[in-house]
């Protein structure tokens, strides 16, 4: 089975983009979770997820208690920044510098994956190095003119970001209350307005924001602060509603729960499904670009997918008249 | 890929390449980012990437769980969410 993909549809005619579509495939979850136990969904939401499963798990956790009327259980606050850290450098390290026709480091990704095993104060010397030497970023988040940051901001023409952004997590309650339609996924989105302002303007303001939340995650690990979680709970009809931090945004899990405690509803909403159900934070960045050609644009084109940072291959199906 | 189907290695090719076998898909991935990874291992992969090997028994679990997903599934493959 395929487990999911985006397509980007461009049509280029008369020396300009006439059409510019987004379609995201991937399988549909919640039905296989509704009829379970709660137990069971409990146990197996995990295992459907690769790069975000710990973040996943504690979402699910979280509103699974809330809807049982039960406290959540503690989150993994250390492995769940470890998780949200690996994210951000394997873009820093890979994608980025490869997009950008730099030299990407492979190596050094696999030597700090290789560590994330180790006691804290060994993941924590390896990630300080890797900053240090790699990126070029000092714990004070200064961005040193040497690093592979400096080289990739300089690409794409970007100043670093002087604060982490995207961290926020919505309240639950109010988001519930104003979510009035029950349509599943993505279809209604109250935070509209959160969402646009973590959505990046352009593929260098998405890179800043992308080196200052890696710097904003190690911080937090070195420190131990608590991981972001939010939940509300209903008791009365049984329901939990729990919002968790992922590298790519927020992450919510709802559940209703029946009175023998199997699941009647289940809904997820996750960061890609909300930055692609259309393509309007992809034409926003190319609409403030100059005129351009068919091929520099359809590169751009490449740089605003990343940019968006889906969690899950793209393909992009360019058409010319 | 964010979901975590496993693959099952059926070759080693050279230090850091292996055949995999993706539900009945073989391509070609990298194991620059695993260690000791052998033949009839299950490693989770991501763009081109191994990612974990996964313990046996949980890629078996996994594997049910998402031959159970392939069934609610319209003819049996991916549906597509939204559009």
């Amino acid at each position: 089975m395929n487990t999911g993909k985006l397509h980007v549809s461009a049509h280029w005619r008369a020396g300009c983009l006439a059409r510019l579509e987004t379609r995201l495939d991937r399988p549909q979850l919640a039905p296989l979770l509704e009829g379970q136990s709660a137990a069971q969904v409990g146990l197996c939401v995990p295992l459907f997820y690769s790069l975000c499963r710990h973040a996943q798990g504690l979402a699910a956790g979280a509103a699974l208690a809330a809807a049982a009327g039960r406290p959540a259980p503690p989150p993994a606050h250390s492995v769940l920044w470890q998780e949200t850290l690996h994210e951000h450098l394997w873009r820093l390290l890979l994608d980025w510098p490869a997009a950008l026709d730099l030299a990407a480091a492979p190596d050094a990704c696999a030597a700090w994956r290789k560590q994330r095993t180790a006691p804290t104060p060994a993941l924590l010397s390896a990630t300080a190095a890797l900053f240090d030497t790699v990126l070029g970023v000092t714990p004070s988040g200064q961005v040193r003119p040497a690093g592979l940051a400096a080289r990739c901001l300089a690409a794409l023409g970007s100043a670093p970001a002087l604060a982490p952004v995207g961290l926020d997590l919505p309240d639950p309650e109010a988001w519930l209350a104003r979510q009035a339609d029950a349509s599943p996924m993505v279809a209604a989105d109250p935070l509209a307005e959160l969402d646009a302002i973590a959505t990046p303007a352009s593929p260098g303001v998405a890179y800043a924001r992308q080196l200052a939340n890696a710097h904003a995650a190690w911080q937090a690990l070195a420190a131990g602060h608590p991981y972001p979680l939010r939940l509300a709970a209903w008791p009365h009809t049984r329901r939990g509603l729990a919002f968790t931090h992922t590298a790519r945004g927020w992450l919510a899990h709802e559940v209703v729960l029946t009175p023998a405690a199997r699941v009647s509803r289940y809904r997820i909403w996750a960061p890609t499904d909300r930055r692609f159900a259309s393509a309007a934070g992809l034409a926003r960045q190319l609409a403030a670009l100059p005129a351009l050609d068919a091929a520099t644009l359809r590169r751009q084109l490449e740089l605003a997918i990343l940019a968006l940072d889906p969690c899950l291959p793209w393909q992009i199906d360019w058409t010319e008249d | 890929m964010c979901l975590a189907l496993p693959a099952r290695v059926v070759e080693r090719r050279g230090a850091d390449t292996a055949l995999v076998d993706l539900a009945g898909v073989q391509k070609e991935i990298s194991l620059a980012l695993v260690d000791d990874v052998a033949v009839g291992d299950y490693v989770i992969v991501h763009v081109g990437y191994a990612l974990n090997r996964l313990d046996p028994e949980e890629a078996e679990k996994t594997l049910a769980l998402f031959a159970e997903l392939a069934t609610l599934a319209p003819n049996g493959s991916d549906h597509e969410i939204h559009r």
